[in-house]
């Protein structure tokens, strides 16, 4: 922490003193760069150095006493484009102390290119993201990142990135995007290696610092989307694996079971804001599968509405439902049933977003609770930007709830408060 | 004679001159501002100053697409400075009877979002350009009177129709007689102070339309500013319907942002 506390303060008096020029269109405005960026057709490295530090604001039960975020992070990113072919670097370089390791995460490197006039291939490692959920995800089955959601990083790293190919066809009304990954990659989800959580069979909160064995088998995801008279349909699918180990073998160790999803989604504008609705289904093929337990299947249904309140402040409110088919089933095999999730689990989420000085500083504020599960999170956030390239962040993640079982309420003694500083170059 | 003959038909002319109505002249301000050309390209650069002197800089290309003149307009923006913005794409169907439709692309996240229209006065990327000075403000949104013409331009007065809705009273509008480009723009509040000011700095006239190449605008109540610059502007290149979609935010269209 110390280590970390005097290369932030270096950084911070190292920061650039801006001088207000009196010729202001003056040199800034010069053609060299501009001209150069724009002809070839490399493009330029940009990026950033980052610290980020969090701490827990309670003991843990479990007896995790190390920070929850503690990283210097390096972020170089560039590319290459031309009419024929795109390609784009983005890596991460650091060291996490939180667990002690270097950090080497090629969050994108991926090359692109036309075929036809109406279809594009991009191949490599990718971030992929769809759907119309803020912070849920019903159709977008894409790795997440919840080590990094629950941490206080930036939200990019909710998404994690996969080796994948995409091909995206462009038609005159219909667009399709279909996506295979070679093989399946799992969320990274809370293993105890940072945050607790509760244990169902032992009936305690658990950190073992396990991860699943990931399944090597291929999944595929597919959109079919369209607009027609400013509202946006789409239509999704999957095929793949749970990507937290949800199922179980005999033995009981975590097993990442087989999932299928459709879904379909719209987005449009109405009633002053934008409304959205969202709807899938998650076959699990594995449910009838007597040497696994497999969740059973379930449909979940999302319905939100995002308006500008005042000037600068934005809300917007997201009704979610997660409904357990064949409940009974569910519950009969279940050691202590008294922890199962609810049948139809309600999650209320409700974000504020403020932007004030010419959006140098701008305050969040996203809030999920649950009336089924009587839990929930609030995530309240500053962040001030006082120049192009200084970024200062800070933040609490807050999880609790009426009982120890539930999704956030199995989250509370890991709840923390964050900074980041952010320089970029 | 002769010189009768000059005096009738300077007399005729002023009087054609006088008139030209203020919703003509808006008209042909609000085409010879947005609708230059069937479509085009501009780089272009802001240097956003706050009232103590701290700069922060957006740099971007445009690409605009006209659907009907003074009418329906597409429009793609792509940041290329700051680095912590750059790959951010922003696109918008400007819509005159109906609220735009927007939408961002933020290539960390891979994340197409779309944006409630809400009020179009409201920063644009942090400046103090609003949204709508950027792509237009609705002529049916204002009522205009010509109040003074000059040898130089035709001074108009605008209120809002729905008062309520915007944080002006009124403002006026000096029109530049030569080129049909608003010269200065200056706001005033609901007590009546001016606290709000565009200037046209430079102009020049490109593929045959003229052109804003550099415009301050200044929030006289905060004393911040901002600087637009415009460059390598082009017009009438045949930009295709079909560009102006989710497929260029993912893939920008290097063909057309060279």
């Amino acid at each position: 922490m110390t280590r970390m506390l005097s290369l932030a303060l270096g950084l911070i008096l190292f920061a650039p003193v801006t001088l207000a020029s009196d010729d202001e269109w003056g040199e800034e405005w010069g053609d060299d760069p501009w001209a150069e960026q724009v002809s070839s057709p490399w493009q330029p490295v940009s990026g950033y150095l980052e610290l980020g530090y969090g701490t827990r604001l309670q003991s843990d039960a479990t007896g995790l006493d190390g920070p929850t975020l503690s990283q210097a992070l390096g972020r170089l990113e560039t590319g290459y484009r031309s009419d024929r072919l795109q390609g784009s670097l983005r890596l991460d370089l650091g060291y996490d102390e939180a667990v002690e390791q270097w950090i080497v995460d090629v969050r994108e490197l991926a090359l692109g290119t036309d075929i036809g006039a109406d279809a594009h291939l991009k191949a490599g490692r990718q971030v992929l993201t769809w759907g119309t959920g803020d912070y849920l995800f019903l159709n977008d089955l894409f790795p997440k990142d919840w080590q990094a959601f629950f941490s206080g990083q930036d939200d990019e790293y909710l998404k994690a990135p996969v080796n994948s190919i995409k091909g995206s066809w462009y038609g005159q009304s219909l667009n399709l995007d279909l996506v295979y990954m070679p093989r399946f990659e799992a969320d990274n989800y809370l293993t105890g290696e940072r945050f607790s959580y509760f244990d169902p069979i032992s009936g305690q909160k658990v950190a073992p610092d396990k991860r699943a064995d990931e399944p090597s088998d291929d999944a595929a995801s597919a959109r079919l989307y369209w607009t027609r008279q400013g509202a946006e349909y789409a239509l999704y699918g999957y095929w793949g694996y749970t990507g937290q180990p949800l199922g179980a073998d005999a033995q009981g160790s975590p097993q990442h079971a087989r999932l299928n999803a459709y879904g379909a989604s719209v987005r449009l504008p109405a009633l002053g804001g934008l409304l959205n609705a969202e709807a899938a289904y998650h076959l699990s093929p594995d449910a009838d599968n007597a040497d696994l337990s497999a969740p059973k299947d379930k449909v979940l249904a999302l319905l939100g509405y995002e308006t500008e309140l005042v000037t600068n402040l934005t809300g917007s409110v997201q009704y979610y439902l997660e409904h357990i088919r064949d409940y009974q089933d569910y519950l009969a095999p279940l050691p202590n049933p008294e922890y199962a999730a609810d049948q139809n689990r309600q999650l209320l989420t409700l974000r504020l977003t403020y932007r004030a000085m010419q959006e140098k500083l701008t305050l969040s504020l996203f809030s999920f609770y649950s009336p089924t599960d009587r839990d929930y999170y609030l995530k309240p956030q500053v962040s001030y930007r006082p120049n192009d390239q200084w970024l200062l962040s800070g933040g609490l993640n807050l999880m609790n709830g009426q009982d120890q079982h539930t999704f956030f309420g199995q989250l509370d003694d890991n709840s923390n408060a964050w900074f980041r500083l952010r320089y970029h170059y | 004679m002769r010189t009768l003959f000059t005096l009738i038909a300077t007399s005729l002319f002023n009087l054609q001159a006088m008139a030209i109505t203020a919703d003509e002249v808006v008209e042909r301000a609000n085409l010879a501002s947005f609708y230059a050309g069937d479509d085009g390209r501009s780089q272009a650069r802001m240097i956003i100053v706050d009232a103590q002197g701290r700069k922060q800089t957006r740099q971007f290309s445009l690409l605009r697409r006209t659907l009907e003149k003074g009418g329906d307009q597409q429009m793609l923006v792509f940041f290329s400075r700051p680095s912590d913005v750059r790959g951010t794409v922003f696109r918008v169907d400007k819509k005159v009877d109906r609220d735009d439709d927007r939408w961002l692309y933020l290539p960390g996240l891979d994340l197409l979002k779309r944006i409630s229209a809400g009020d179009k006065r409201t920063s644009f990327v942090g400046s103090h350009f609003f949204y709508e000075d950027v792509s237009g403000r609705n002529l049916k949104e204002d009522s205009f009177t010509l109040i003074e013409e000059s040898d130089r331009h035709y001074l108009i007065e605008a209120k809002p129709k729905a008062p309520d809705a915007v944080e002006f009273s009124s403002y006026k509008v000096w029109v530049d007689k030569d080129n049909w480009l608003p010269a200065k723009v200056e706001y005033h509040d609901k007590q009546g102070a001016l606290y709000r000011r565009v200037e046209t700095v430079k102009t020049d006239t490109i593929g045959g339309y003229p052109t804003v190449l550099r415009s301050k605008i200044s929030d006289l109540a905060s004393g911040g500013y901002t600087l637009m610059e415009f460059r390598g502007v082009q017009y009438d290149l045949g930009l295709p319907e079909s560009i102006f979609s989710e497929r260029s935010m993912r893939q920008p269209p290097a063909k057309y942002l060279r």
